[in-house]
């Protein structure tokens, strides 16, 4: 500013004078006043240009200024406040994913199986149906389950099964309600009412087989679902290969099977069930698996001795990227039980004295096998085949198989509802034969975790 | 005397032999198995539960992967429920307390969740409340996911942790530089309209700015239905979508019908490690994955 004030005055003596030089020199003068005036009038053009610019210059310099203040001014910062924003972000992700009062309550799931069936025998189903068809509710569960601390985990089943003998009422009953260790390394203890993994498919609830009806091989020698109280100790061997062995003790083996010696609800040891299992399992390539098992329950009692033994055998074919999701389970398990019995008969002549306990031993042999073809996510059918010898001996049989042939389809929905057709042609040990048929419609809600025993 | 001195030496040729021990490292997918070996160098010993051409959430449970999980120092999982349906059971199964505590490695903690449900529900399909959990195809999220897994590895052996630290900087610097070519390839990509069967891709599109316009399933984990796939049809003419994003554990036939009425070209994405041709590792296969789309919009119809 200081430059420009001294450059006028200079400009403007420099005019003065040049004016008064004109008025004495002449006209000869009169081009280069004019030039000078032209001058000026650049030079005052000029300068209002570099004014504006200086204007527009400092204008630049604040806004700068104020990006300089603003932005952080080395690459360190910049990486620093990166971090910052990432650990500021990660934290409210985790705060808006913890765990709220309420979610340290048990998880929750049910399952409804309901069902049309139709049954062509002379007589009753398995169940106790008469012949014809029905709706039913074959079952109604509810499972809960959740971590009690760092050491235990529990879980319950209450399951309400409609009793065809007593128009079809559902009571709630206790299924299941175990406690299972966590915090041992290869071993787990598991305590309390529970279905015990005796075999492949005697310890799957109902709705999660792969057919509608359990196996009659299975119903008739384990009794229904492998249920028992008791205790079990399960390892898994610390080897490289998967040998998991099981044992325990129950007060029996079976949801059907009676208590031995109910007086008091108290045994002594012999008329315990013991339970023992082992399973292995063979990696075939990468596409093939195979499971073996043997599983044994010993009573001793001596009045009602029972000596089950049950071989499985389970073949998987799981192709690796199958875009189709193909895959293949085939089952079998051959079971041997050896019972004996005390039942009351009346002597001979004395209809009404039944105080004489008859005992018969009897010994079994059956099983099953089955395939379930996947065709794909939602598709799957096979065949079943199940044959087994009597051995209650309160059965009179013309046959020595009770034979059962079976047709089954699955269709899922998703992984929570399915619609399931059955088909069996039952040769049953009273010489009848029967067709029976399912269709079974099941869903899931709630928390839903597939066992390790469903794999 | 003799005695001692070799019972002595036998106790610390066993300690050593103990000291020497590499980490015995599970990894749910091939993903973080492969970036589990970058960072854990010779100290660990890593296998992969998923061989990469799998459904990500039905992995085959086989027996033999609970021994392996008894005998584990530690599990590297996705977390946000994507193994929720075939993991816990292996996990039950194996009896071991360490992947319950330390051991259990979650490779996305710090990924910022996308797709979380508004609506959490039956039916809106088999959604994951915590959000997608398809992030391990998000080319920005290698970087989170390393992290986690060398922190892991810091805290199960800390006498390494120097090493992984070093190991960890040396892949960082290959994925900043990876990272440089990605965005570059995603100048071409952005903004181009495409479907995919499954809804995997919203990490991998996001990074690329490529806009998707739906998924063949109508909801996660729904079969793709007839009047579904008609509306997404309309939509695709409408909106001039230009790709199909096939994974390669879905048929490609309803995919190729599509793009045989829509004119868009079917491009398969491996959607784990080992899940396609050129998938090796996990930058081949965000690598292949860029050029083959790049592939596909280059070629001629």
């Amino acid at each position: 500013m200081r430059f420009r004030g001294v450059f006028w005055v200079v400009i403007g003596a420099l005019a003065l004078t040049g004016r008064v030089s004109a008025e004495e020199l002449g006209p000869q003068l009169h081009v280069l006043q004019t030039r000078v005036d032209a001058l000026l009038k650049t030079v005052a053009s000029q300068a209002n240009k570099i004014d504006e610019q200086r204007a527009r210059i400092d204008q630049q310099d604040q806004a700068l200024q104020r990006m300089v203040q603003s932005a952080p001014i080395a690459p360190d910062a910049v990486l620093a406040r990166i971090e910052r924003a990432d650990a500021q972000s990660a934290q409210a992700i985790k705060i808006a994913s913890r765990k709220k009062p309420n979610e340290l309550n048990m998880s929750i799931g049910a399952a409804i199986d309901t069902s049309y069936s139709f049954f062509d025998g002379p007589k009753s189903d398995a169940n106790g149906r008469a012949a014809g068809s029905d709706f039913a509710v074959r079952g109604a569960e509810l499972v809960f389950y959740t971590d009690v601390d760092p050491y235990f985990k529990t879980y319950m089943v209450l399951n309400a099964t409609p009793d065809p003998k007593n128009n079809d009422e559902a009571v709630p009953s206790l299924e299941e309600a175990a406690i299972m260790t966590t915090s041992l390394s290869y071993a787990q203890v598991k305590g309390g009412r529970f279905f015990l993994p005796f075999g492949r498919l005697s310890m799957i609830h109902d709705h999660d087989l792969p057919f509608t009806t359990r196996p009659p091989s299975l119903d008739h020698y384990v009794g229904g679902e492998s249920s028992g109280d008791g205790v079990q100790v399960q390892a898994l061997l610390p080897i490289s290969h998967f040998l998991q062995i099981t044992g325990g003790a129950f007060n029996k083996v079976g949801a059907e099977t009676p208590l031995t010696n109910t007086v008091g609800n108290r045994r002594d040891g012999n008329e315990l069930s013991y339970f023992a299992k082992a399973l292995t399992s063979f990696d075939i390539g990468t596409d093939h698996t195979i499971e073996w098992g043997v599983s044994s329950v010993q009573n001793p009692a001596t009045e009602t001795r029972r000596d089950l033994l049950d071989m499985e055998l389970t073949y998987k074919w799981h192709p690796s990227g199958s875009p189709l999701r193909e895959r293949l389970v085939w089952g079998t398990e051959i079971l041997r039980e050896d019972l004996r019995t005390q039942f009351h008969a009346a002597p001979a002549g004395d209809p009404l004295d039944d105080s004489i306990a008859q005992g018969a031993a009897r010994r079994g042999y059956g099983g099953y096998t089955y395939a379930e073809y996947f065709l794909n996510r939602n598709w799957s059918l096979g065949p079943r085949v199940d044959l087994f010898e009597n051995v209650d001996p309160q059965i009179v049989s013309k046959r020595t198989y009770d034979q059962t042939y079976t047709a089954f389809l699955s269709y899922k929905f998703s992984e929570f509802s399915r619609l399931r057709f059955e088909y069996d042609r039952q040769y049953l040990f009273d010489g009848r034969s029967a067709n029976q048929f399912y269709l079974q419609w099941t869903v899931f809600w709630g928390a839903h975790t597939h066992s390790f025993e469903q794999r | 005397m003799k005695l001692n001195c070799s019972l002595i030496a036998i106790l610390i040729w066993c300690s050593t032999l103990h000291a020497a021990d590499p980490l015995n490292v599970i990894a749910s997918i091939p993903d973080f198995a492969e970036i589990a070996r970058e960072i854990g160098g010779a100290h660990v010993s890593v296998e992969s539960i998923a061989r990469g051409v799998e459904d990500p959430h039905g992995v085959p449970v086989r027996a033999s992967i609970a021994a392996k999980l008894a005998r584990a120092d530690a599990l590297i999982e996705m977390g946000l429920g994507m193994e929720h349906a075939w993991l816990p059971a292996l996990i039950d199964a194996s009896n071991n307390p360490k992947l319950r505590g330390d051991g259990d490695i979650q490779a996305s903690e710090g990924i910022t969740p996308k797709d979380v449900p508004l609506v959490v529900g039956r039916t809106e399909g088999e959604q994951h409340a915590e959000g997608n959990p398809h992030f391990n195809v998000g080319p920005d999220c290698g970087r989170t996911f390393a992290k986690n897994i060398a922190s892991g590895f810091k805290k199960l052996s800390p006498k390494y942790a120097s090493d992984f630290e070093a190991n960890l900087n040396k892949y960082l610097e290959k994925l900043a530089k990876k990272e440089i070519e990605w965005q570059a390839a995603a100048k071409k990509l952005k903004g181009v309209k495409f479907i995919s069967y499954h809804p995997d891709m919203v990490y991998f599109a996001d990074f690329l700015g490529m806009e998707q316009l739906g998924t063949l399933e109508p909801k996660p984990g729904i079969p793709p239905s007839a009047s579904h796939t008609a509306d997404l049809i309309a939509l695709m003419k409408a909106q001039h979508a230009q790709l199909i994003l096939r994974e390669p554990q879905y048929s490609d036939d309803l995919p190729r019908e599509i793009a045989a009425q829509t004119g868009a070209k079917v491009v398969t994405i491996a959607i784990m490690v080992n899940g396609g041709p050129g998938a090796k590792t996990w930058i081949d296969m965000i690598d292949t994955n860029i050029k083959s789309l790049m592939g596909a919009l280059d070629a001629k119809p």
